[in-house]
């Protein structure tokens, strides 16, 4: 007899409305449930950043939420990021651009996180990057190619 | 790695948990998450009962009372890094919430949880401490108020009943010319502390006039190094006061575990209580 | 893991050695423990609770009186149990040595100790089992103390708990028969308040 509830949430800008134990963390919901696995699940206790989205703007782990708690609230994954043409967003470009992935394992959580972060801050040194990204664990890239790439959209982006 | 089944409850009103939590014995309250989830993941924790505080209006925000500054339990450690009335009347906080977890943490993370939660080397306990702040807590009789030395009772056991809620903090406001200093050292950064350091230093006349030093992750509660501060009154806030200081931070009593020993953490105390000192003296000028 | 521990009981060496053999009186003085049920002479099974930290533990398991040297007044308990949230097991063998000590008498403890499963890790933490067992065994010291003080005369446990303390509504002899997890919060309260002498 498991604890569930019929929960409505907004992904990616689409109305999505499931029922979820109670349970279950949101990355679960959004990649089993929903069929979105472009959120990746890493570490499940809140430390390696791959499975980072944002929840009404804000950059957040989906495996230290329970699904539950996303009933009402907005939710944009890695899978939200480019254009409805699909084009790519400045901060992709420049991971394609920059070699700022290899696995592809972290980039969901990078990309979110980044994106999150380049809006508040867009002009940001290569040291706040890095310190921006701390929260996040790649285990390829050695991190160069994520920092050059998130200093590169910066400069594009304010460029406009 | 994930949770074993529970009954999930959100209640709307502060009222309400309280009645959830005098009702079911085996409950755990989620806050802000970051603590209780991953533990909720690996089962170190199992509780039939999970009472979700996120949907109760009431208990967030910051409120500047003039003496004092009212925070709300649930308030976010986001919201308290980028607020006026936390830059202008206690920048410490501020500062230190740089060194709690990492942005994405932040969002979601609340100071009540982590007071709550207790771990002996956060951060935000070792600043409550700091300022002698008084907690908030609601019962199904009634409030009370548990000033911060009281909070702690056992490793990560806070005083509150299992059938109470931490509703509010209210931090006394530290006026006059002072300055504040937070140095911690971590093996990464956003990891929990080995050993923090938070100061604070009131200074008139060339002489110090008012000292708190809170050193957290050296025990499994922030220790307020009173035998220092007792002795910097009235010293010139210079090298060989807080020299003094230092030594005597190199005598507290500090856990061992199989990663850090006594002695590191005893000489990490020492270290960092002279860079804090050496810092709030720095930024004297720039204080409300 | 090893540990020592002793307790101080208010009755002469004889008569607290029939207390504590007197296991269904003297369990309801452990607090978060339950005796479910008398299965020999000197069987017994039922549950424990206990806190680590944020982790609430139940233990229901037995525990048996292997020896008892009546003319050195030792005894010897093993008891085993397992989390009932299937979190690990501890097993222990304990030894209770009795001696005279002034007008009453003292109880020094041998334990021997092994955790299984998850809740190994927390025999890692130095310091940390000692803790909790040392409060355990302390407010079972004072719970057995007013018990035994109910029974006969002497001020049993000292009831100075902390001064005009928010944090303390409850009496440090709280009745022993509560033990749930709430009752241990009680417990660790008042022992707290003692062990802080009411200072802040």
């Amino acid at each position: 007899m498991a604890d569930t509830r019929e929960i409505t949430v907004t992904v990616n800008g689409e109305s999505r409305t499931a029922t979820a134990e109670t349970r279950t963390s949101l990355g679960d919901f959004l990649r089993q449930t929903l069929g979105l696995t472009g959120t990746h699940m890493g570490c499940e206790h809140g430390v390696c950043g791959a499975c980072t989205v944002l929840v009404d703007g804000e950059a957040a782990r989906s495996c230290l939420m329970l699904a539950v708690q996303a009933d009402g609230r907005e939710i944009t994954t890695v899978e939200g990021l480019a254009g409805d043409d699909g084009a790519l967003s400045p901060l992709q470009e420049a991971f394609w651009k920059h070699h700022g992935l290899q696995c592809g394992f972290c980039t969901p959580g990078m990309l979110t996180s980044l994106t999150a972060y380049l809006r508040d801050n867009p002009d940001p040194s290569e040291r706040d990057v890095r310190e921006a990204i701390s929260g996040n664990i790649c285990r390829c890239t050695g991190y160069q190619g994520i920092v050059d790439a998130a200093l590169d959209a910066a400069k594009t982006m304010r460029e406009g | 790695m994930k949770p074993a089944p529970f009954t999930y409850h959100d209640p709307t009103t502060a009222d309400e948990a309280v009645a959830l939590l005098a009702s079911h014995e085996d409950a755990k309250i989620l806050a802000g998450g970051q603590s209780l989830m991953p533990m909720l993941n690996m089962r170190f924790v199992v509780p039939d009962h999970v009472i979700d505080l996120n949907r109760i209006d009431g208990i967030a925000g910051i409120r500047d009372a003039g003496d004092r500054i009212e925070i709300g339990a649930m308030t976010r450690q986001r919201d308290l890094m980028r607020d006026p009335v936390i830059a202008a009347k206690a920048p410490v906080i501020a500062e230190a919430l740089n060194w709690v977890g990492h942005f994405q943490t932040r969002n979601r993370g609340t100071i009540g949880g982590s007071l709550c939660h207790l771990d002996p080397a956060a951060e935000l306990p070792c600043l409550m401490a700091l300022y002698d702040a008084e907690l908030k807590v609601q019962g199904p009789d009634g409030g009370r108020t548990i000033p911060f030395a009281e909070w702690p009772l056992a490793y990560m056991l806070p005083s509150i009943g299992p059938d109470e809620l931490l509703t509010g903090i209210e931090v006394p406001h530290w006026g006059g010319n002072h300055g504040y200093g937070f140095v911690e050292f971590a093996r990464r950064h956003g990891d929990f502390a080995i050993v923090a350091v938070a100061a604070l230093l009131g200074v008139e006349g060339g002489k110090i006039t008012r000292a708190a030093i809170a050193i957290g992750g050296a025990d499994t509660r922030p220790i307020r190094l009173t035998e220092a501060e007792d002795a910097l009154v009235g010293a010139a806030p210079d090298a060989d006061a807080f020299a003094a200081a230092a030594e005597i931070a190199r005598g507290i009593d500090a856990m061992s575990d199989a990663y850090v020993s006594t002695a590191y953490r005893q000489r990490l105390a020492a270290t960092l209580v002279a860079r804090a000192l050496t810092a709030a003296a720095d930024n004297l000028k720039g204080s409300a | 893991m090893q540990l020592e521990n002793s307790f101080t009981v208010p009755a002469a060496p004889d008569a607290a050695w029939d207390i504590l053999l007197d296991v269904p009186r003297i369990a309801p003085c452990m607090p978060g423990a339950e005796l479910t049920e008398t299965v020999g002479e000197h069987s017994y099974k039922g549950n424990a609770k206990l806190r680590v930290g944020p982790v609430a533990l139940t233990f229901s398991g037995e525990a048996t009186i292997t020896e008892i040297d009546t003319e050195n007044r030792v005894a010897t308990v093993e008891a085993k149990g397992n989390d009932t949230k299937g979190r690990g097991a501890a097993s222990a063998r304990v030894e209770f040595r009795l001696v005279a000590d002034g007008a009453g008498s003292r109880v020094d403890i041998t334990s021997d100790i092994d955790l299984t499963g998850s809740i190994a890790q927390y025999g890692r933490a130095s310091g940390l089992i000692d803790a909790i067992a040392g409060q355990i065994i302390a407010d079972f010291a004072e719970n057995l103390a007013a018990e035994i003080g109910a029974s006969d005369a002497p001020e049993a446990a000292p009831a100075e708990s902390a001064p005009d303390d928010a944090a303390a509504p409850a009496p440090a002899a709280a009745p022993p028969s509560d033990n749930s997890i709430s009752g241990i919060r009680l417990f660790f309260r008042a022992l707290w308040s003692m062990i802080r002498g009411g200072r802040a």
